[in-house]
């Protein structure tokens, strides 16, 4: 019987087990089954995070590798009240001694505030940003000057009290795990603008917010989309620290940094001419100024400066104007200059030759009942004269000579009137009108650049087809874009445009042009002791709408290059406005030829052989004649 | 009946009581063995964390390495420590460059002889 009861009992605590077995397994399929979806999710919420890594944009370089511009990261300061609570304030002493910021409004934000979740509790707000850009450095001094500071007097408190400082401190304040970027210029105002500029807009991407660097001006603008990059992200969990379960990672999608562009700029070479321009400006007191350095076998940019500049790391402190690349974007009627190129245009078309005779009329003519005045009295020059004294008849009689038509034509062929295709936002295609829409005057006018407008750009790319013996070259601005790893992912090649002369017609003209900075030409102050050099003056009337052609504001410039022999470099000085002396050859040449000579120099240029010779015979300057550099 | 079942028991033999041993390390060594693994998880994911921030770290410090060496190595950072040390630096004027040509092994120096240097004092410059 003894027996038979314990086996009652048995069954009966079997059955209470299997029952409260039961009970679990249901409660258990309740909330694996029919609650699963409601609770996975969560559960999900409270330990499923998603981070988004920042890509980093990429840098800028000039040809040699140095860097123009670049990102640094820096990080998001953000505090959280609820781990702070009443020692907000004695906390914002603390930072605004290291931030150097007001500890009222420091204090503000981190006074702890309610708010009704998601869920339904209410809780106080975990996340407020103190600053959105920190250095690593700062961040780690940061770190130090909390750990160590007094909040309260602790020998009074009780443990909680103490394990809430030990919280504080460590928890209280923090960096977003995004880092936020800034654009550096490390050189400043160098290469401005052809740099550009981006605008950092902060965008909510998912739950977090995101830097995102757009190119607004420049290589920042037109290269933006290689630039940028693309975002990654990564799926984890976390413990209830916050801190990352790397186990439980679920997805982790590198971001792809942007692509280096690396442009045919050498810092050298700008740094020189800006400095030249800087001079000249002092001197001269332009409203404006452009100095373009071009190889002229390749149309490689080596150099393009601008006065009024700015600084790219600030851009909203300078004016509009000043932010504006007037080599691209500013359109003017060049004068003088324009007649290496209409000259050019009857040279090869072999209506004329260098010896060919024109009789410049003692300085003055009347054409369709309007004057044309030479600044000197000119009887009968040959072509080659006409180009080193700038005569403006000796122009438009060539150039009635050659015809409009095959003007017109000629000047297409030199890219006047369309853009150059640089690679760079707003830039202006010129004016040139159609021989219909021409007035009878035009054919005087247009041979020495007037009724046609060029960009500082154009009127150098011209000049380069002179000097590579007849053919348009594509502005070159970017050689290749590469990747993290240094691969070459675009490569950018020397492109021939078109043939705008014959290189006869282009020798000829070199010639023509080496008189212009010899004794009696227009420019003898753009020439060089060691190198030939052959250039063009241009001093041009402004056109004041409503008033016409004005005596007070001329465009003073000269393009040149050198050795005209066998040229390596094609430069361009164009002042606007200029105070004093009006004339290219005096406001512009001295600016050529310094930076001519140091940029010799720089480039390991070799001396032109005959002016070697003469200098052997005189000997050597002495070294002080050199500018430093 | 009970007692026949009871009898049954005492007569329980050694090779039931290791097997049960077994059993029981087994899952002992099993449960065990699962805590290790889930704590070695652990360990290595700390791990590979602080690699990660190093790494992200050692990336940072070469970026701003990098930016710095660009500074310095730039035409005007040179040009103002050449006079802030006033190393009276200039560059040579274009008479004071020799030129050697490659003329694929003839040896003709075009440029020695425009400046009127001869072959014995091109050697000793050299």
């Amino acid at each position: 019987m003894v027996y038979r009861t314990q086996l009652r009992r048995l069954i009966a605590f079997s059955a209470l087990l299997l029952l409260g077995f039961s009970l679990l397994l249901g409660r258990l399929v309740y909330i694996q089954v029919f609650r699963h979806d409601e609770l996975s999710a969560k559960a999900f919420k409270y330990t499923q995070r998603t981070y988004l890594k920042q890509t980093r944009r990429g840098d800028i370089l000039d040809r040699n590798g140095s860097i123009l511009a670049s990102t640094e990261r820096l990080k998001i300061l953000c505090a959280d009240p609820s781990r702070i609570l009443e020692y907000y304030q004695p906390l914002a002493q603390v930072l605004a001694k290291e931030l150097d910021m007001d500890a009222d409004v420091l204090a503000k934000r981190m006074r702890p505030r309610e708010y009704t979740n998601s869920v339904g509790d209410v809780v106080i707000d975990p996340h407020v940003r103190l600053r959105a850009r920190i250095t690593e450095e700062k961040w780690n001094s940061l770190k130090e000057v909390i750990k160590n500071a007094p909040f309260a007097d602790e020998e009074t408190l009780d443990e909680e009290g103490k394990d809430f400082l030990v919280g504080l401190r460590r928890w209280g304040v923090f960096t977003e795990p995004v880092d936020s970027h800034r654009r550096v210029y490390l050189n400043g105002e160098l290469a401005a603008h052809v740099l550009g500029f981006v605008q950092t807009q902060e965008r909510v991407v998912g739950r977090q917010s995101v830097f995102f660097a757009s190119g607004k001006a420049g290589v920042e603008g037109y290269y933006d989309q290689y630039l940028q990059g693309l975002l990654g992200w990564r799926t984890t969990e976390t413990d209830s620290r916050r801190r990352e379960q790397v186990a439980w990672r679920r997805m982790d999608v590198d971001p792809v940094d942007g692509l280096n562009v690396h442009l045919t700029l050498d810092s050298g070479v700008q740094a020189i001419v800006e400095d030249e321009l800087k001079a000249g400006v002092e001197v001269s007191k332009p409203l404006t100024a452009t100095v373009i350095v071009v190889r002229p076998q390749t149309g490689e940019i080596l150099a393009m400066a601008n006065y009024p500049t700015f600084d790219p790391n600030r851009p909203g402190e300078f004016p509009v104007a000043n932010r504006r690349n007037r080599a691209i974007s500013d359109e003017f009627e060049p004068g003088s200059t324009f007649k290496s190129v209409s000259v050019s245009a009857a040279l090869s078309e072999k209506v004329v030759n260098l010896s060919s005779r024109f009789d410049c009329e003692n300085g003055h003519i009347y054409f369709m009942g309007r004057s044309l005045h030479d600044d000197h009295r000119y009887s009968i020059l040959t072509v080659k004269d006409i180009m080193k004294k700038s005569s403006n008849i000796g122009a438009f009689k060539i150039a009635r000579r050659l015809g409009a038509d095959r003007l017109h034509h000629y000047l297409k062929g030199f890219g006047i009137g369309d853009p150059t295709g640089i690679g760079l936002p707003a830039e202006r295609s010129g004016t040139l009108r159609t021989v219909d829409k021409w007035s009878g005057l035009s054919i005087s006018r247009v041979p020495i650049g007037y009724e046609i407008a060029v960009t500082p750009l154009q009127i150098t790319m011209a000049m380069c087809a002179i000097a590579n013996g007849g053919w348009m070259m594509s502005p070159m601005l970017v050689q290749h874009l590469t990747d993290k790893q240094g691969n070459i992912v675009m490569q950018y090649h020397p492109q021939r445009i078109r043939r705008a002369i014959s290189e006869e017609a282009a020798l000829d003209m070199t010639a023509a042009l080496e008189t212009v900075v010899q004794k009696g030409g227009t420019a003898p102050r753009a020439r060089l002791e060691h190198y030939t050099v052959a250039g063009k003056t241009g001093t041009a009337r402004k056109y004041i709408p409503k008033v016409g052609y004005t005596r007070s504001k001329y465009y003073a410039s000269f393009i040149g290059f050198l050795p005209s022999e066998s040229p390596e470099i094609v430069i361009s000085v164009i002042f606007n406005e200029p105070k004093g002396s009006i004339y290219g050859g005096v406001i512009s040449g001295p600016v050529f030829q310094r930076i001519a000579t140091k940029l010799a120099n720089y480039l390991n240029i070799t001396p032109s052989r005959e002016l070697r010779l003469e200098t052997r015979q005189s000997g050597p300057l002495p070294v002080e004649n050199y500018a430093r550099f | 009946m009970w007692r026949r079942v009871q009898s049954r028991s005492e007569v329980i033999g050694a090779g039931w009581i290791v097997r049960a041993v077994v059993v029981c390390l087994f899952v002992g060594g099993s449960c065990g063995g699962y805590l290790w693994q889930k704590s070695q998880v652990h360990k290595l994911g700390h791990e590979i964390r602080g690699l990660e921030q190093d790494l992200e770290k050692l990336e940072k410090g070469n970026e701003v390495l990098r930016q710095r060496y660009s500074v310095l190595a730039s035409h005007r950072e040179l040009d103002k420590r050449v006079e802030q040390y006033g190393l009276d630096l200039r560059s040579p004027a274009p008479e004071q460059i020799l030129r050697i040509r490659d003329t694929g092994g003839r040896g003709e120096v075009t440029n020695a002889r425009a400046y009127g240097y001869s072959s014995s004092r091109l050697s000793r410059r050299f």
